[in-house]
């Protein structure tokens, strides 16, 4: 079954001429609206006559994360303020966040792309979905919202939280189908074996729709095994709108439309482009963004593409599964955390010192970050009371600008490991 | 009458690190008279009453420990049942506000080391109603 056969079985050919159209279109309007673009492609050297053909995509400047941060909130949006109908907003790397805009067509596309891919993992009327993802400036909520409901499916909107009424309203509503963080999964899963619930003889529930967070192959194995069903990957970050593309049921890695997205797979320091199957980092041009047009974006997601037609007849470009990052950003419970951002937010408590280290954990499915942080010297304090309310006053600071609940440590000064060159700050104990 | 000085030192939770703290103040020729540890999460504030406390104190810094002196009130105690009842409830009537205390033997007697909201005032109270307190020669 699929939702748009004539785009996502387009032969090779079709397709591209298709994608080469969208991009030389692209370019001009951006040339001619963005301000932003224009100049970063005069200062490139090239000018939208360059584009001749698909490959030279390569001659347009890459956009980073940074661009966006740098114009916020809308000085990078090619249209007007009325016509932008919502926003989402996820956390930047110092406290800066990150806006994107959408237009009703930009909602449009998107839904219309998950409701492809929702179609292509065998969702659609007479399922009901839960979606686990957070409602809100998050992007993952509303996202799969949407995209349930143009499949004809119910939509369950649970969002985050309140494991057992979750479970309880699976049961009671027959859920066949889940969206959530692989890691809430697996907690579901726990809080149910000790409520007594045994997914196979108690719910319906057969699809999983999982992401926002890394995850791996033993972990989908883990899952399936435990809880009797299928667990697909999503892809999808809010600057390409958000979630907007999953495996198909080949499983075979992520099929990114041809008429939505193309794809690159560079070598993040060379720049040049990897062979098909090999690692490198994603880079994506969205063709149908009216609000906040991507192009060439340097996710810094690490990952391959495969070029194939896949043997679900779908044509479009696939990526595998996301196998790391080319920056430090941590992905915590779905929430993105940057080594910075807790520099930042030290730095600005002076109770505590310039040392610090980040552990993550897995504690049963839940991801744990402690902080550990250095006393200042002066702040020592024999009264337990005054070393607790710096505790404290950590504690509240990361959960306001990071938006995530830390276990902090304070630290004697000077036990902490000092760095020379680049600071290693980061343990990760988590199995993926 | 005087106050005392204790010794304060930081000490992380993991294996060992509070025998290096005795360690050094072993090594630093200072007996330790009594302690009391205040347990956090993941590390303990540890107070001594030492009888050499700055050459403890030096050796600590020299070696990179957290510590700090801060003062307490040390009084004498009669070694027998009920001897810290009549000193705690006698500061609860003169309105001695104990944040935290510890007690230890010394030669026939015993000493209650209090740590006391505004520690003047403190003093002057104890000292109307007839209580004596240690100084640091006092205990050595
Ligand atoms: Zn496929």
């Amino acid at each position: 079954m699929y939702w748009n056969a004539r785009m996502e079985c387009m032969p090779k050919e079709e397709l591209r001429n298709l994608q080469f159209r969208e991009l030389k279109t692209l370019v001009y309007r951006l040339y001619s609206f963005n301000n932003f673009y224009r100049e970063r492609m005069k200062e490139h050297g090239v000018h939208p006559d360059d584009i001749q053909t698909l490959e030279d995509i390569r001659k347009l400047p890459f956009m980073y994360k940074k661009d966006l941060r740098d114009h916020y909130p809308t000085k990078m949006f090619t249209s007007s303020k009325d016509e932008v109908v919502r926003y989402h907003v996820s956390s930047g790397t110092t406290g800066k966040p990150t806006l994107v805009g959408y237009t009703e067509n930009d909602i449009e596309f998107w839904t219309d792309s998950l409701a492809r891919a929702l179609t292509s993992i065998g969702i659609g009327t007479g399922d009901v979905v839960q979606v686990s993802y957070g409602y809100g400036l998050f992007t993952g909520g509303l996202g799969l919202h949407y995209g349930a409901e143009r499949v004809g499916a119910t939509v369950l909107p649970a969002s985050v939280g309140n494991t057992e009424r979750q479970l309880e309203l699976m049961m009671d509503l027959d859920v066949t189908a889940i969206a959530c963080t692989p890691s809430y999964m697996i907690h579901m899963g726990e809080v149910a074996k000790r409520l007594g619930i045994d997914f196979r003889r108690d719910t319906k529930l057969r699809k999983a729709i999982l992401g926002a967070e890394p995850w791996s192959e033993g972990m989908r194995q883990h899952i399936e095994e435990n809880l009797g069903i299928e667990a697909y990957d999503i892809y999808g970050t809010s600057e390409l709108s958000g979630p907007m593309f999953t495996e198909c049921e080949e499983r075979n890695g992520i099929h990114v439309w041809g008429d939505v997205g193309i794809v690159e797979i560079i070598d993040p320091e060379t720049e040049e482009p990897v062979p098909d199957g090999e690692v490198g980092e994603l880079v994506i041009t969205v063709l149908k963004k009216e609000a906040m047009p991507m192009i060439r974006y340097r996710i810094s997601d690490l990952t391959y593409a495969l070029e194939e037609t896949c043997t679900c007849g779908r044509s479009s470009t696939r990526i595998g599964r996301i196998s790391g990052r080319t920056d430090d950003m941590l992905i915590i419970r779905g929430i993105n955390v940057f080594p910075s951002q807790v520099e930042h937010t030290l730095m600005n408590i002076p109770e505590v010192g310039e040392q610090f280290m980040i552990i993550l954990d897995r504690k049963g499915a839940l991801d744990t970050m402690t902080v550990q942080a250095e006393l200042s010297p002066e702040h020592f304090s024999d009264k337990m009371a005054d070393m607790m309310a710096i505790k404290k006053k950590i504690d509240s600071d990361m959960r306001k600008y990071l938006n995530i609940s830390v276990n902090v440590e304070l630290m004697d000064p000077g036990s902490l490991p000092r760095f020379e060159g680049k600071a290693k700050r980061v343990i990760d104990k988590r199995v993926f | 009458m005087s106050t005392a000085k204790q010794l304060v030192v930081m000490v992380e939770n993991r294996v060992g690190r509070l025998a290096e703290v005795t360690g050094i103040i072993g090594e630093a020729g200072s007996n330790i008279l009594g302690f009391s540890i205040a347990e956090g999460e993941n590390f303990g504030i540890v107070r001594f009453m030492l009888d050499d406390l700055g050459s403890a104190y030096r050796l600590l810094k020299e070696r990179g420990h957290t510590v700090s002196c801060t003062d307490v009130l040390a009084i004498p105690m009669e070694d027998r049942p009920g001897g810290l009842h009549e000193v705690s409830s006698r500061c609860g009537e003169l309105g001695v506000n104990i944040v935290y205390a510890y007690a230890f033997r010394i030669g026939e007697g015993a000493v209650l080391v209090m740590k006391v909201d505004d520690l003047q005032k403190s003093l002057r109270a104890l000292k109307g109603a007839g209580f004596t307190t240690l100084s640091n020669d006092d205990l050595s």
